[in-house]
């Protein structure tokens, strides 16, 4: 049956047969790489936290200086990879969404990409009146950065802005257009 | 369509919209039965059906100046009500050749379409527009073609590609939606933007209606009506401006509810586009008040049957709860209890008067 | 408003030429409105025949022509068919009458993507020659690789002369090795089309699953000729008729024959959209759509090219 879902697909990760290589991506070296016979072409890209961190090329795990630098890397990786990779990502929401924003702009598919459940809870919310961007919002309310709107979250997620939706419309506004403001 | 518009009206406050008494009667009406639950309820499109509004590839009506000036004013407040992914070009065109054609043929008396080649000259007499273009050039436009087009139509209009054996919402130019940011949905996938749509999912309708509309000919457009309400005749109940009409649904009392709470339909028509295999959704949006729908006997009883019954997941999907309590005491009052005919046709040519509107 | 076109597009040939010994081209023009438009890999349902009898043929549309007048397609020359395409091929000279009955997509480019790899054997080179055009026209990167016979290479070279030559390669060995260097060399981005026999698309299938394309990653077009065999009975549930159909007849033609309206589309067992419900008597499955399960329940049937392992089947007709 057809998944009438937007949220971003998330499970535990396992190693993919049908790819022929493998990178494995994680906001931190305690994340666990995914379930399986580890397969020989398998890189692990881990967020380091520290700006003297230089990636090693010829190790098989490099470290990044942080979660946009690697972002950054991975978008030039796969610019130039050839068919036959699989995409496997771990860390929060946000990271989550952004591995998932570039691996659709290289042209990878649902099938190319694996994303494990999000480490914490916090969601990243978009206001939709405004635009402001919010990470980590661990509610199902907050008030917006931008334009001070009181926001309830819609379990809605748009994969293009990598973001769920918040809506001011659990406490509308007393003023309305005729009332005046 | 008799040649004259309405070309003063508001759909923003203070709202001033007009509805003749043809324009009543030509309204799409979206209950053959008494009772609603969400279905498919898809119908061949073809000029024919128990109401006007049905006859036509694009229905022009009385409000279409007017329409037309206020999508203009969102467009100029947001301009993200228009997005196109690149991919999508020849969908444009297919778009611009579709809606040109179809308007020109169907309304002669005010548009017109010439053709020399891919030369083409575009008239549009409401409107007072003369373009020449060259058909499948997108610098002899002073905008993108999908955007040239859709501004000079009443409703909303979306592109789906079809690829992967899904349809993916990859352009579109969405004014007048019942809460829900085309900025937000473009790119997903047909489950991906009904997500928000509660029961649907369980009862397998976006399954079949997708497997449906993948197999959508070309030349055999489909149509469907849906339907919600909105507090005062507004076209643009966005989430992005949810902060500016969200409010209004409280404003609703015994006196004011003939007025200010409208029924709001959308006639969905399908179109397979040629060139590019996309899909078009067209969503044209009809908006007409309670009081006004008291004046066909057979549709206010309906009206009244169906939202006293309505599911409570339904109520609450779309943003019913506040205001549909007075609503259903209105018509309730108007309501004798008579069988009803199947089907939405209104059952009479003549309009009862409004001063006549006495509850039994 | 468009109406609904149920007799279809009336048409003629308007030229003939030899592609190979096998492949025939055919331009055919319409002789009442022009056809519409038509999206880079769909096909159209041909109807012609004589005085006996008539057949109604899925080919790939190649090309249309920009004022609508024209439609180019390719026909092979199909041993053991129902005869449809040798008939073109014995009777199909300019002047005679054909009628474009239908035109859909089942496969159509997949214009998101930014790179193409196409690969065809034989007649397979058909919807490739309209994606080339209309991935000219969009700016999509892509190569094809076609693949025939040593004795058919001239040909495919002159059909294929007017395009780039760095993107369309001829091979006359199905060499395992070289296409396997070829789909691995392909960027994360690329699509795989392919179009041809059975035997040519499982191969590639295999080789591309072994490099590491994706499932999705891989699309394809497959057409059944419907083939003929036992002759049976179909038992209509709602309206009580009894058809036959012949050894050659398909369910389909018998059901039209007989003035039932029965639902179709692609006419090769590729679309699903003709899929009735059986009653009663067991289903000969002969289509590329039904899933194994559904094929093993035995409760629905692809008329166009479907049969019947029973006597009598009945169907929700």
């Amino acid at each position: 049956m057809l998944n009438a879902s937007s949220l971003l697909p998330v499970g535990p990760l396992r190693f993919d047969e049908g790819g022929r290589r493998h990178l494995f991506v994680r906001q931190a070296p305690q994340l666990s790489v995914p379930s399986g016979p580890v397969p020989t072409a398998m890189t692990t890209w881990t967020v380091g936290g520290d700006s003297r961190v230089l990636p090693d090329p010829s190790e098989h795990e490099q470290f990044f200086r942080s979660a946009a630098h690697l972002l950054d890397r991975l978008a030039w990786r796969l610019a130039t990879e050839r068919v036959g990779l699989r995409l496997y990502a771990a860390g929060d929401d946000t990271f989550l969404s952004a591995v998932a924003l570039t691996g659709d702009a290289a042209g990878m598919t649902g099938e190319e990409m694996y994303l494990a459940p999000p480490v914490q809870g916090g969601r990243r919310v978009i206001c939709i009146h405004c635009s402001t961007m919010h990470d980590d919002v661990a509610d199902e309310g907050l008030s917006c950065a931008g334009c001070g709107a009181v926001l309830s979250v819609r379990s809605h997620y748009s994969r293009r802005i990598g973001a769920y939706m918040g809506v001011a419309e659990s406490a509308p506004p007393v003023g309305t257009e005729e009332t005046g403001r | 369509m008799d040649g004259r518009f309405n070309t003063d009206e508001s759909y923003r406050f203070p709202y001033a919209v007009r509805n003749s008494d043809a324009a009543i009667l030509r309204f799409p009406f979206p209950f053959p039965e008494d009772s609603y639950m969400y279905s498919m309820n898809v119908e061949p499109h073809v000029p024919a059906g128990p109401v006007a509004s049905l006859h036509h590839a694009f229905d022009i009506d009385e409000h279409y100046v007017s329409e037309c000036r206020e999508k203009a004013r969102i467009l100029a407040e947001d301009p993200e009500r228009c997005l196109v992914l690149p991919h999508m070009r020849q969908a444009e065109w297919d778009f611009v050749e579709l809606a040109m054609d179809s308007l020109s043929r169907d309304y002669p008396d005010l548009f017109a379409l010439d053709r020399d080649g891919d030369r083409w000259r575009w008239t549009n007499r409401p409107l007072e527009i003369t373009q020449d273009f060259v058909f499948g050039n997108a610098g002899t436009l002073p905008c993108g073609p999908f955007e040239y087009m859709a501004r000079q139509m009443q409703g909303d209009f979306t592109l789906q590609d079809q690829r992967d054996g899904d349809l993916w919402m990859d352009g579109g130019m969405v004014t007048s939606q019942a809460d829900w940011s085309l900025k937000f949905d473009l790119g997903m996938s047909f489950g991906q933007w009904h997500a928000p749509v509660p029961k649907a999912p369980q009862m397998g309708i976006f399954d079949r209606a997708l497997r449906f509309l993948l197999m959508l000919r070309h030349g055999h457009p489909v149509r469907r009506l849906n339907w919600t309400m909105t507090i005062n005749p507004r076209l643009d109940t966005s989430p992005e401006n949810f902060t500016i009409w969200g409010g209004d649904r409280g404003s609703v009392t015994a006196d004011n509810v003939a007025d200010k709470v409208h029924l709001r339909v959308e006639l969905q028509s399908l179109f397979r586009l040629p060139r590019s295999n996309a899909i078009l959704f067209s969503v044209r949006c009809y908006l007409l008040p309670v009081g006004a729908i008291a004046r066909v006997p057979k549709w206010r009883s309906r009206l009244h049957r169906v939202l006293r019954d309505l599911d409570p997941a339904l109520v609450a999907y779309k943003g019913l709860d506040r205001y549909l309590p007075q609503t259903v005491a209105f018509l309730s009052r108007l309501d004798d209890g008579a069988v009803l005919s199947p089907g939405i046709q209104p059952d009479t040519a003549i309009l009862i008067a409004v001063d006549d509107l006495v509850p039994r | 408003m468009m109406m609904p076109r149920s007799t279809g597009y009336p048409a003629v040939i308007a030229d003939v030429a030899p592609v190979t010994p096998t492949l025939r081209r055919f331009d055919i023009r319409a002789t009442a409105q022009p056809f519409p438009p038509v999206s880079a890999g769909s096909h159209g349902v041909f109807a012609f025949g004589d005085a006996v009898r008539t057949w109604k043929n899925p080919y790939s549309i190649v090309a249309r022509s920009d004022d609508g007048s024209m439609l180019r397609i390719i026909v092979r020359l199909a041993q053991g068919s129902r005869g449809g395409s040798a008939f073109l091929h014995g009777q199909g000279r300019p002047g005679l009458e054909i009628t474009v009955l239908g035109i859909a997509n089942l496969f159509p480019v997949v214009r998101k993507a930014r790179r193409h790899i196409l690969l065809s054997a034989g007649v397979g080179i058909t919807p490739f020659l309209s994606y080339m055009d209309a991935m000219d026209g969009m700016g999509l990167a892509y190569c094809l690789h076609h693949y025939c016979r040593p004795e058919e290479r001239q040909a495919f070279h002159a059909l294929l002369a007017d395009r780039d030559p760095g993107r369309v390669v001829l091979h006359d060995d199905p060499d395992t090795g070289r296409l396997s260097e070829i789909l691995a060399a392909e960027p994360v981005s690329s699509r795989l089309s392919m179009c041809g026999p059975d035997g040519f698309m499982n191969w590639v299938g295999a080789v591309a699953r072994d490099v590491g394309f994706s499932p999705g990653k891989i699309h394809s077009e497959r057409f059944s000729a419907p083939e003929g065999g036992a002759a049976f009975r179909v038992d209509l549930a709602r309206s009580g008729l009894s058809v036959s159909v012949g050894p050659e007849d398909t369910l389909l033609d018998a059901l039209e024959a007989a003035g039932i309206e029965a639902p179709c589309l692609c006419r090769g067992g590729a679309c699903g959209a003709c899929r009735v419900a059986v009653l009663s008597g067991v289903p000969d499955h002969r289509d590329h759509v039904l899933a194994e399960a559904e094929r093993a329940a035995g409760d629905c049937i692809l008329t166009c090219v479907s049969r019947a392992r029973t006597a009598t089947l009945t169907l929700d007709l």
